[in-house]
């Protein structure tokens, strides 16, 4: 293909938050190499909500481990293409550090470390910008410290700056309490998010209020919540504000030692940082809809449902008002009920705060129920990818209707669904050509001899000779 | 009983003992069954449907006569053997055996349903062999054909399960079940761990095998899709209650349970024009150790009237929440004195008339009287009317909203 990396930041330009070109990923197991992603070209547009579906050992889950550089080490392995992200080819800052590992000189061994170093400052413009939900919201939790240690930790790492701005902010509001009351009274949130933004810019409380205002409560509550917004922030002294303001240019984030000592009220808190922090995780699940969320926060992970936990972790996921989520089967553990909640909720997340959310599952009807386009992967390729409307009324590549049609429907009673023959191939031993060829109805003999090539329909994408233009014409 | 029943359940109540010490003090029991009355047809496919902890999986171990402690009766009626089971007279071993060699269970995970360690053609065996229905040479024979009808080849007999896929280990996990010639299996959500196209395939082989055994199924699953696909007759659970028994198809067609219709919307369908709509999203912390009051399902419940069960407990704590948001209380003085009576202390009256109308409005805390003295709200609620099933079209519903004797007494419009 003779698209250049210019050719990709240009395309950035317009639009497109994450492309992924040619991307290839390995396993490297005791029982041989698998070929987990086989040439994943993606493009996901800013703002928009795309569906991975696809059976187990597909490739989809490795896919979203490739973006966030959370391949196992040391059998996971991104062998070429690249996965470019605000300007920035990510693919070759992530595979540098396997070279670093192998043994080399000392002097060597220096430049590389320097290398890593570079790399680090790289990797660390990019933190907190793409985030993750996984399947398992037990397992993603950590069990020994309580619900609000956890959310501390990942805000004042990936955010310290804005807890920053915002204790700032908030002291100089407090200082003018008169005024803001009166504005309080008389305006909307919006207007009052336009005198926020006039007067302390975009980062700090205007986040905040943000937040608050894309809750889904009525006018009067967002404003209880902007004023106990304020009422929690602390005081600050001129010696603490001056050493804040000399923080904030280079706030790269900080550990957070977490513990289980502290309680609410937030008030008891005196690191003013920390308390920020703790006051925006109280928001955090107050946004996410969580029922009691002052008991939450103290809540250590076991004492939580699987709902709730799952929107923890939604809580976690969007902190750091991240670019892009990335959810791998958020709800495949969760009952219907619950899982409809948090459909809604990941809905509602991408239409008020605007983030681009590449959702993995493989259960057709979740598909139907949140994506804005879909892909289809089969054995490590996108063999299909499309709008949601054409998806469900007219697939093209023959695996997506076979699976469509295996689906037991609502409304219209089948004695017999119709399946796939075979089984979804070992990703260590793919058959020749097409790899869905064996399983295929329509297949033809060219299928078997060579891989199909992306071919254009429409809006649509599909990898299938039965598309391809050459063949049609060639089999007349 | 009616006689084409091969199971009849009458009253079955399960609990499991829930030991919060060492020192066996404050037990505490999991209501994970209460009161089901149930029968299944021969040769229908019952589906079991309900979200995680409402007693599915302990409804098919009270069925295959595997928990120590329970109440009530089950009538077991196979072909040439007929049994009772209840509390007091539990079966013995040798009518145990009788049970499990006429009724199977398929388990969930394909993986750890089979002994790695053992060929495919002993895990087949294994039940046949073990009842002593014959020699060795001749389980053999049987696990072939098995094999074969569940669409596999006799290559396959001589696999260990680690060489075979899900979909596969699914398949050997059926044939298993058939060996012994059951009248009755349970499924226990056979297809949740397989992939789509998979599940179609182990659908399609447990509907075929229905037909050629004559064979009565039970299906417990949460996919409502696949519990529409496969069944006759359909029944809700939700903690350890019966909400809604009837046909699947006009089960479908019309829900009548709240419950029922809560989970049938929640299912998103494969269609381009699916839309989610926004919920009236009501809340609330359930669990089998403490059941909610009357109607189990009524915290939860869009519909619920005033006699559906609230305690006093449950209103305060609504009062609380409405009162932070609506008037900036941060904490209520509430006094509670019984179930059904309470009383609430404001600062001053000012406060307390404010409070007043709050609980007044449009009867949103289902109080049947408030009265002011002086600062205080004493609150009364009304008396709850326990669900029972009631007989309505072609089914069962667990609902008050269903029950004419309920709707004479309060005159409750619809």
């Amino acid at each position: 293909m003779s698209v250049t990396i210019g050719d990709i930041v240009q395309d950035q330009e317009n639009n497109k938050v994450l492309s992924i070109k040619d991307l290839e990923v390995d396993f490297f197991t005791a029982r041989g190499r698998a070929r987990a992603v086989r040439g994943l070209n993606l493009e996901v547009s800013r703002g928009e909500i795309l569906g991975i579906v696809g059976e187990s050992g597909s490739g989809k889950s490795v896919t979203a481990l490739a973006i966030m550089d959370l391949l196992p080490p040391g059998t996971g392995r991104i062998m070429s293409g690249s996965i470019i992200f605000d300007r920035n080819d990510l693919a070759p800052i992530y595979s540098s550090k396997y070279r670093v590992a192998g043994r080399i000189g000392r002097e060597k061994l220096r430049i590389r470390r320097m290398a890593v170093r570079g790399v680090e400052k790289k990797l660390a413009e990019q933190k907190g910008r793409i985030s993750m939900i996984f399947q398992d919201p037990l397992s993603s939790l950590d069990p020994l410290y309580k619900i609000d240690s956890q959310l501390i930790e990942s805000i004042l790492y990936n955010n310290e700056e804005f807890m920053i701005g915002k204790s700032l902010d908030k002291n100089d509001i407090l200082g003018r309490m008169s005024e803001f009351t009166n504005l309080l009274k008389e305006k909307s949130t919006e207007e009052l998010m336009d005198w926020i933004n006039q007067n302390y810019g975009d980062g700090g409380f205007y986040k905040e209020v943000f937040f608050i205002s894309n809750m889904s409560i009525s006018e009067s509550e967002k404003k209880i919540k902007i004023r106990r917004a304020l009422a929690c922030t602390k005081l600050l002294t001129p010696a603490e504000t001056r050493k804040l303001k000399a923080k904030l240019p280079d706030a790269t984030g900080r550990f957070f030692k977490p513990n289980n000592r502290r309680r609410l009220p937030i008030q008891g808190i005196r690191d003013p940082i920390v308390r920020e922090a703790m006051l925006f995780s109280l928001e955090l699940l107050e946004f996410v809809g969580m029922p009691n969320p002052e008991n939450v926060l103290t809540s250590y992970p076991h004492e939580l449902s699987g709902g709730m936990k799952q929107r923890v972790m939604v809580a976690l996921a969007v902190a750091n008002s991240p670019d892009i989520l990335i959810a791998d089967e958020p709800t495949t553990a969760l009952d219907v009920t619950t899982q409809y909640q948090v459909l809604y909720l990941l809905k509602s997340i991408n239409r008020k705060l605007k983030t681009t959310v590449i959702f993995i599952t493989h259960d057709l009807g979740v598909m139907a129920a949140v994506a804005d386009r879909i892909a289809v992967m089969y054995a490590g390729r996108i063999v299909e990818i499309g709008p949601a409307r054409h998806f469900f009324d007219d697939p093209l590549h023959p695996y997506t209707s076979g699976l469509l049609k295996s689906v037991p429907q609502y409304d219209e009673r089948v004695r017999k669904l119709y399946n796939i023959p075979g089984q979804v191939p070992d990703i260590r031993k793919l058959p020749s050509g097409c790899a869905f060829h064996p399983r295929c109805e329509r297949v033809m003999d060219i299928c078997k001899e060579s891989d199909p090539v992306d071919e254009n329909v429409n809006e649509r994408r599909v990898q299938c000779w039965l598309y391809s233009d050459g063949v049609k014409h060639g089999s007349r | 009983m009616a006689a084409d029943d091969i199971i009849t359940m009458t009253n079955v109540s399960v609990r499991y003992e829930l030991r919060n010490s060492s020192l066996k003090r404050n037990t505490s029991y999991l209501n994970a069954l209460s009161g089901i009355t149930l029968n299944v047809r021969k040769g229908e496919t019952l589906a079991v449907v309900g979200e995680s902890g409402s007693g599915k999986s302990t409804l098919a171990m009270a069925i295959l006569g595997l928990l120590k402690h329970w109440k009530g009766t089950i009538d077991y009626r196979f072909r040439e053997c007929g049994l009772t089971s209840t509390e007091d007279d539990n079966l013995k071993r040798g009518e145990l055996l009788e049970i499990w060699q006429r009724s199977s269970i398929v388990f969930q995970d394909p993986y750890s349903a089979l002994d790695s360690k053992k060929l495919i053609k002993d895990i087949i065996a294994e039940p046949f062999v073990g009842h002593r229905k014959g020699n060795r040479k001749r389980a053999e024979e049987r696990a072939g054909q098995l094999v074969e009808q569940v669409g596999l080849t006799l290559d396959h007999l001589v696999y260990y399960p680690g060489q075979l896929s899900g979909g596969q280990r699914q398949r050997i996990a059926v044939a298993r079940t058939l060996i012994n010639g059951p009248e009755l299996i349970i499924f226990d959500e056979p297809t949740s761990s397989l992939d789509v196209s998979i599940q179609a395939q182990i659908l399609n082989l447990i509907l075929d095998l229905k037909e050629q055994h004559n064979l009565t199924y039970i299906f417990i699953t949460h996919n409502l899709a696949v519990a529409k696909h496969v069944s006759d007759r359909i029944m809700v659970l939700y903690l350890g209650n019966v909400m809604e028994i009837g046909m699947t198809d006009s089960v479908f067609s019309e829900p009548l349970h709240p419950y029922t219709k809560l989970l049938i919307s929640s299912v998103p369908l494969p269609k381009s024009d699916y839309e989610m709509k926004q919920r009236e999203s009501r809340e609330a912390e359930v669990s089998s150790i403490a059941p909610p009051k009357g109607c189990v399902f009524h915290p939860r419940c869009p519909v619920a009237t005033s006699h559906c069960g609230w305690d006093s407990k449950e209103i305060i704590q609504l009062i609380e929440r409405e009162s932070y948001l609506r008037l900036g209380l941060e904490s209520l003085n509430a006094d509670m004195q019984d179930e059904l009576n309470f009383t609430i202390s404001a600062a001053d009256e000012d406060m307390a008339g404010k409070l007043l109308d709050l609980i007044g409005e449009k009867n949103k805390f289902r109080i049947a009287s408030s009265e002011l003295r002086g600062s205080k709200i004493a609150c009364r609620l009304y008396v709850s009317w326990s669900p029972r099933m009631v007989p309505k079209d072609d089914r069962m519903v667990n609902c008050i909203l269903y029950d004419d004797e309920f709707k004479n007494a309060h005159d409750i419009q619809k």
